[in-house]
């Protein structure tokens, strides 16, 4: 029987061998569980703990901050990064002191798609274009059509190892007259489409970027020396929407969009309407105004449909009515080329001339029907059509 | 009215209040999260949770020495006004976290707001039912009779506010009506019963006139404020949408909304569809009846609405027959969505029936049969994805014939989650028809043929059909056909179904693991790891290792510590028969749903022949308790039956599901119904006024006992409900789920037994 009137402390109390196995496998037990635990509830692991060298490489644009931390400055979101943890967009993260990108020819998807279903519908019409992307993306945006890559680090997707060179013989093989980084966000894998970019057109295959425009000014000059066309989803122009919704502020976008102009490459700009979200005509004019005084107004411009997706499954699609309206705004403020796909109702899939009126080329879904333009022109006026036709 | 009469009065009103509220609220919780099995199980979990706290910690007060009946109405008449509120919370939880509107909530937010808002009602209703076996033991002479009969009273007022709540109150009036009226109730009363306690120091309630101008102050004050709270709480819940007509129907909460030359229409929150939306209709209308030869009977499940019907009506088709789960979606499509078409076509029978229902016992054979009922998130829909019922399916189909359903996909990757999920439906598919076809995009679209090579995958076969039968298509024409039939992502998508296939388990009736899989991929949703981790990670062998683990600590727990013996195991025993009763009831309904088709009347029965159970097991007792010598014996007898009864189960569903007869098949869908249930119910009954008896030895006051065993009880039925539909059946299956509650409760048996 213990003595109770002698209080003994914890530090100096004996403890039978019984106890101390007790408690070496309490601790041991919860130790474990711990371990366990954290790793259920974290959503990304140090890649160089788990030995995962396959798509490593040395990131290019960051610097560093010192004890082995480094700051990103591929894009907006700046990150800094101690050593072994992950940026933003779940494929960046830092080895003492040296940013990886943990994708580099690492993709998830790869498809032969037509061109016209980037959507760019002044390039090569009817061509293929060989499509690739990667885990990973720097915006959040709720209603995303590949969150299942996009919003997942590479250790969750089922990847697969394809080298510059085998990307650029894949697509030449498969016919494919330009290679697309799409479905995720390229710029997270900046590295690995800067340098297929450059093979590819030493191939004589061209480049097209599907992008948020997320990015920053000095990795975008780079890149634009490589790309021939982008698709830039210009997601709203309303600021508290696109901090909301996607996690982009409008600035960076417009900034991207300057520079690709700046640089030559062809752009068409797609805006994805959400009902009740961004669906507001007041900023939509504003956009279309924008687009119209800093890009031009051969700019095409694509609305697409919103449909229940990811995030925002319980929203409804975009009322037709909507869309409609949105194209007659931006005609209105004196677009040439305004498109909205996959919406055969509303008949907005064909080129019309800005110059006679006609249609130049006849699409259905991602089908061209019909293409009168010939070296770049009218085939009926003689019109200049913009666009990469070659 | 006597006091006694008035807490007697207050008790059964009490079980109808927990019962009524709890459909109520489950409900409307259901609009703002959406249903799944998981997210169910948690809301049911969190209600049962706070009760189970609310009974036990009001034993932890020491109310002893306050006037407990004065406690006991002061916590109706908070109860009162904190139903009206709790409903307020729920609906503006969307706002309050800041979700935009149509966006799904994650699991994480979605416990927050359910284990927050639920807690005042019902924390409140379980500490009132140990109040009441207090207040109701001061009245008998044996203490144990009143906790008897209290049980009793409060079963048999969750019976009522079960019933009356689904079938009748839900139906016909507003939530926010149903439980304002009820709050007033519980207020009207609680006066009463303060009236009656006001005896020696109440001075407000002295007289009887002030309580009569306080209620009627009050119901104005309910009243008013009810219609007002509706409107205005409605308003939150659907903030951003323009909401053209609401309705409740026994199956959910339907909700028709408008925009611009278009309406959607909204089941339990969830986005069913749009009108018109010509691409969907479309889809599933042409695909599978441009892969049938000659489509001349079409049977239709789901989704007519949408504009479907009248797709299918461009074909060659001679009947169709268009089956909808919930009568009151073409009730109101006819009523608010006059554009609809199709439904008045003299080729168009509508049948209001359960479609594995109707399946058994029509004798007709059809071409096609379109399943458009949407992702198998719940263990309801999932029975329309499930091998036997393409069995069914097969019978009645002519040779040659195709069915065809779509389910969420991804065009571009599909991972691991996805690949399971369809993976799964399709392994179930190929299990019964011989040909089979998968279409990727963002919905896949399953098609398959009991004769070998009847599908195409060829789109200028398809779209020669088009233009043989003149169909006047805007979306399904040829360029569309050749990219959604893409040989390239169609070889990605079939060779990483056969790649799953070859590891699937098929999704059955008695083990539906399509639900389970749908769930997990939904977790992937949301940016909550931990969720999207444990439902990747869950295996079979897991469930059975940790079960065991829990069942040696159980073992551990009340035969180590020497000091309470059979008390500790007496109230162990409780919970897991509360988890039993939890188990055996949504076996009985998943079974009986599969065995016998949907009936949604029925499902009340067993709910109600559970309750019912729970009285006639607390009656029996209460006559009896008196004669009894050996309470533990006859404790360790009920356990022994609740053994037998679980390892017993399953093989009766088995049995019943293979056997043909008709006269079977009635008594099974009539009588067994019924039967199974309330046995389950009368052990439960028999067992917790026993387990009192048994455990007050040491405890003092059977009031206080009471409070703990109530609140256990409701634990073990929190673990079962949050488990049971989302985890276990699916995984291991109603035979291996029964099995494993009969390992637990044999586990406590044999702690019994020894000690």
């Amino acid at each position: 029987m213990k003595d109770l009137n002698v209080p003994e402390s914890i530090w100096h109390k004996k403890i039978s061998r019984r106890d101390f196995l007790k408690k070496c496998a309490a601790i041991g037990i919860s130790a474990g569980a711990s371990i366990y635990l954290f790793d259920m509830f974290s959503k990304y692991k140090a890649y160089a703990l788990i030995g995962e060298k396959r798509g490593m490489k040395e990131a290019m644009f960051y610097e560093n901050a010192g004890d082995g931390a480094v700051r990103c400055l591929l894009c907006p979101n700046k990150c800094f990064l101690a050593d072994g943890q992950r940026g933003f967009c779940g494929v960046r993260e830092p080895v003492k002191g040296k940013l990886y990108t943990l994708v580099y020819e690492l993709i998830c998807s790869v498809h032969v798609d037509p061109i016209e279903k980037k959507p760019l519908f002044h390039m090569l019409p009817g061509s293929k274009a060989f499509s690739v992307a990667t885990a990973g993306c720097n915006s959040r945006c709720k209603y995303c059509q590949n969150w299942t890559i996009s919003q997942r680090p590479p250790e969750e997707t089922t990847n697969r190892r394809l080298s510059v060179k085998d990307l650029v013989g894949a697509a030449i093989n498969n016919s494919c007259r330009s290679i697309a980084y799409t479905y995720t966000e390229p710029i997270v894998f900046y590295e690995y489409v800067l340098d297929s970019s450059i093979l590819a057109r030493e191939n004589g295959v061209r480049n097209i970027m599907v992008t948020g425009g997320k990015i920053n000014a000095e990795p975008m000059r780079k890149l634009s020396g490589v790309i021939d066309a982008a698709n830039v989803d210009l997601k709203g122009f309303n600021k508290e929407y696109l901090r909301k919704v996607c996690s982009q502020d409008l600035d960076d976008i417009l900034r991207t969009l300057t520079i690709m102009k700046e640089n030559g490459v062809w752009i068409e700009i797609t805006n994805l309407i959400v009902p009740t979200l961004n669906d507001n005509m007041d900023d939509i004019r504003k956009m279309v105004r924008w687009i119209r005084d800093e890009l031009g107004k051969d700019v095409p411009i694509h609305f697409s449909r919103f449909w229940p997706q990811y995030k925002l499954r319980s929203l409804y699609p975009t009322p037709i009515e909507t869309l409609r309206s949105a194209r007659d705004v931006a005609l209105e403020e004196g677009m040439h080329y305004v498109y909205i796909g996959n919406v055969p109702e509303l008949e907005a899939e064909n080129t019309v001339c800005p110059g006679c009126g006609k249609t130049v080329i006849k699409r259905m879904g991602y089908k061209v029907l019909e293409n009168n333009v010939k070296k770049g022109k009218c085939g009926f006026c003689g019109y200049s059509i913009a666009g990469i036709w070659e | 009215m006597s006091f006694k009469k008035t807490v007697f009065i207050s008790l059964l009103l009490l079980g109808f209040t927990a019962m009524l509220a709890q459909v109520v609220f489950m409900r409307e919780l259901l609009v703002v999260f959406y249903g799944n099995e998981l997210s169910i199980g948690i809301m049911l979990a969190g209600w049962l949770l706070w009760g189970a706290v609310g009974s036990y910690a009001s034993v932890k007060f020491r109310i002893a020495r306050y006037d407990k009946a004065r406690i006991y109405s002061i916590c109706q008449s908070v109860l009162a006004v904190i139903l009206p509120v709790t409903l307020l919370f729920i609906r503006s939880s969307r706002g309050l976290l800041g979700i935009s509107i149509g966006e799904m909530i994650g699991y994480i937010p979605m416990m927050i707001i359910v284990f927050t808002g639920l807690s005042a009602a019902s924390f409140l209703m379980g500490a009132m039912f140990s109040l009441g076996c207090r207040v109701w033991s001061t009245f008998t002479e044996d203490p144990f009779f009143g906790v008897a009969k209290v049980y009793v009273l409060e079963a048999i007022g969750a019976l009522a506010g079960g019933l009356l709540g689904t079938y009748f109150l839900i139906r016909n009036f507003p939530p926010m009506y149903i439980l304002v009226v009820l709050g007033f109730v519980n207020f009207a009363l609680s006066i009463i019963m303060r009236h009656h306690c006001a005896g020696k120091e109440n001075v407000i309630f002295r007289k009887r006139i002030g309580n009569v101008i306080l209620l009627i102050a009050a119901a104005a004050v309910f009243f008013s404020g009810g219609k007002y709270l509706e409107d205005f709480s409605a308003k939150l819940l659907w903030k951003g949408f323009k909401v053209k007509a609401s309705e409740n129907s026994v199956y959910g909460n339907i909700v028709i909304t408008e925009q611009r030359k278009q309406h959607s229409i909204y089941e339990n929150g969830l986005h069913l569809y749009t009108v018109p939306d010509r691409f969907s209709a479309e889809n599933t209308a042409h695909l599978a009846l441009l892969e049938t030869k000659s489509p001349e009977r079409v049977l239709l499940i789901g989704g007519g609405m949408n504009g479907t019907l009248s797709e299918i009506l461009e074909h060659p088709v001679k009947e169709i027959d268009y089956l909808e789960l919930d009568p009151t979606i073409i009730t109101m499509a006819e009523k608010y969505l006059p554009e609809t078409k199709g439904i008045g076509d003299e080729k168009v029978n509508v049948i209001n029936l359960d479609a594995r229902f109707f399946i058994k016992q029509v004798d007709k054979k059809y071409d096609c049969v379109i399943i458009d009922l949407g992702d198998p998130y719940t263990a309801q829909i999932n029975r329309f994805y499930t091998v036997d019922f393409f069995r069914e399916i097969n019978r009645k189909l002519r040779p040659g014939g195709v069915v065809s359903f779509s389910v969420t996909s991804s065009e571009n990757y599909v991972g691991e989650e996805l690949k399971r999920y369809l993976g799964s439906l399709y392994i179930s598919l190929k299990k019964v028809f011989p040909d089979v076809l998968v279409l990727p995009g963002d919905r896949a679209y399953f098609l398959a043929s009991n004769k070998k090579g009847m599908l195409t995958y060829d789109p200028k076969v398809l779209s020669r059909r088009i233009q043989e039968r003149m169909l006047d298509t805007k979306y399904i024409r040829e360029p569309y056909l050749i990219d959604r039939f893409s040989e390239e992502r169609v070889i990605y998508l079939n060779d990483l179904l056969n790649d799953a296939a070859s590891e699937m388990d098929v999704n059955s009736d008695f083990r539906p693991i399509s639900n389970y899989y749908a769930t997990s991929f939904w977790s992937t949703h949301f940016d909550e790891p931990f969720f999207r981790k444990i439902l990747f990670r869950i295996r079979e062998e897991w469930i059975w290792l940790l079960t065991v683990l829990i069942c040696l600590a159980m073992l551990f727990f009340s035969l180590a510590g020497r000091k309470r013996g059979v008390e500790r195991i007496v109230l162990l025993a409780v919970m897991t028969t509360g988890f039993f009763e939890i188990i055996v009831q949504i076996a009985v309904i998943l079974s009986f749903q599969a065995i016998y088709g949907y009936v949604f009347y029925k499902l009340g029965i067993i709910i109600a022949s559970f309750m019912a159970g729970l009285a006639v097991g607390g009656i029996l007792i209460e006559k009896r308790i008196g004669n009894i010598r050996d309470y533990v014996k006859i404790f360790i007898l009920v356990q022994v039956g609740i053994c037998l009864y679980s390892l017993v189960l399953p093989f009766m569903f088995k049995w019943l599901s293979l056997t043909d007869s008709p006269v079977m098949s009635w008594l099974g869908s009539n009588i067994l119904l019924t039967f199974i249930p309330i046995i389950a119910g009368i052990m439960g009954g028999i067992q917790f006024p026993l387990a009192n008896k048994i455990c007050a030895k040491d405890i003092s006051g059977a009031g206080e006992v009471a409070g703990v065993s109530y609140g256990l009880d409701l634990a073990g039925a929190c673990v079962g409900s949050l488990l049971a539909a989302a985890v276990l059946i699916p995984v291991l299956g109603i035979v291996g789920t029964c099995m494993l509650t009969a390992l637990v409760n044999l586990t406590v048996l044999a702690a019994l037994k020894v000690s």
